[in-house]
């Protein structure tokens, strides 16, 4: 073997023990095989972050895991489904994602809220604009910060609460949310509810809401303010008075 | 064919228009109209003014960070 080949051999070992492949390579390649290496580079780091960081996709305590700006499109690139347990505290407060859903499908991964058991701070100050199936329906703790000054959100594909009506939601629980839509809600409403930093819901969206309402011989109240009241009749208003509703 | 005249009523209390009306636990707009649900009573609401409902607004802000 000449010095020439044994150098390109050396090369070639390189390539091949950075891309894990047992192919031969031949010299006019390596200008393309450089290419690999550096994409299993990455690849490499990626694995070793993510593998880490969400161990190896056992991981489900995400107190303030993705808190901040630095998780953005580019950065926030889960490899394992994350799975949210007991009471994550500000886990997607302040991100920069602007959809979640998006994230999702890019990463071929699954956002799953149903194991929580509080929802303080979920999406607090939070830059999203969309979000996907949100299921709190397991979430015994009062919604009191969960959407709270998510300026840019403009839909919730799907709220899914518990089927009883005994979640409680304070007014904070929406604060903030100016641009919010597109909400559908699965499952009961059976406590006082405030929306009405929402000014631009959808009637779809009011309607959705109205029929999440239980009856009720208690006295509660709906409060969606009064842009969001212009835009029902009185038959739809009177709906939400008959079950025991006043609207607000 | 048949037309049907269907009739609703509804109770509805306005607040005058720098005021709000409150329970004591929700709000109405500034201004605003409330619509009584059926077991709900016009005894139960009192107006307050804007001054005083913003201020109530600020100190619940303040309260939701963490």
């Amino acid at each position: 073997m000449s010095v020439q080949q044994e150098k390109f051999k050396v090369i070639a070992d390189k390539i091949r023990e950075k891309t894990g492949t047992t192919e031969l390579i031949k010299p006019n390649d390596f200008a393309e095989k450089i290419d690999e290496v550096y994409d299993s580079g990455k690849k490499s780091q990626y694995d070793e972050f993510w593998d880490s960081f969400q161990q190896y996709g056992k991981r489900t305590l995400y107190d303030t895991a993705f808190c901040g700006s630095g998780f953005n499109e580019t950065t926030f690139k889960p490899k394992y489904d994350i799975i949210l347990k007991g009471g994550a505290y500000m886990p997607f407060a302040r991100i920069a994602v602007k959809s979640l859903k998006k994230i999702e499908e890019e990463n071929d991964i699954k956002i799953d809220f149903s194991g929580l058991a509080s929802a303080e701070y979920l999406f607090h100050y939070s830059n999203i604009e969309e979000v996907g199936v949100v299921d709190l329906s397991n979430v015994t703790h009062p919604f009191s910060t969960t959407f709270t000054q998510s300026t840019n959100l403009k839909t919730i594909d799907l709220l899914i609460l518990n089927n009883n009506g005994s979640q409680t939601f304070k007014t904070g629980c929406f604060q903030g949310c100016k641009n919010l839509e597109e909400v559908r809600i699965q499952g009961k409403i059976g406590n006082n509810f405030d929306i009405h930093y929402s000014s631009v819901l959808s009637y779809e969206s009011l309607m959705s809401i109205i029929t999440a309402l239980i009856e009720t011989q208690n006295s509660l109240t709906l409060t969606i303010g009064q842009n969001n009241i212009d835009k029902l009749s009185d038959e739809d208003i009177a709906i939400v008075n008959n079950k025991g509703w006043t609207i607000a | 064919m048949e037309i049907q005249i269907k009739k609703v009523d509804l109770r509805i209390m306005k607040a005058d228009s720098d005021k709000v009306l409150t329970n004591g636990e929700t709000y109405s707009s500034v201004g605003g109209h409330i619509y009584l649900g059926t077991n709900d009573s016009p005894d139960n609401w009192y107006e307050i003014t804007k001054d005083e409902y913003e201020s109530i607004l600020r100190e619940k802000e303040l309260k939701l960070r963490p």
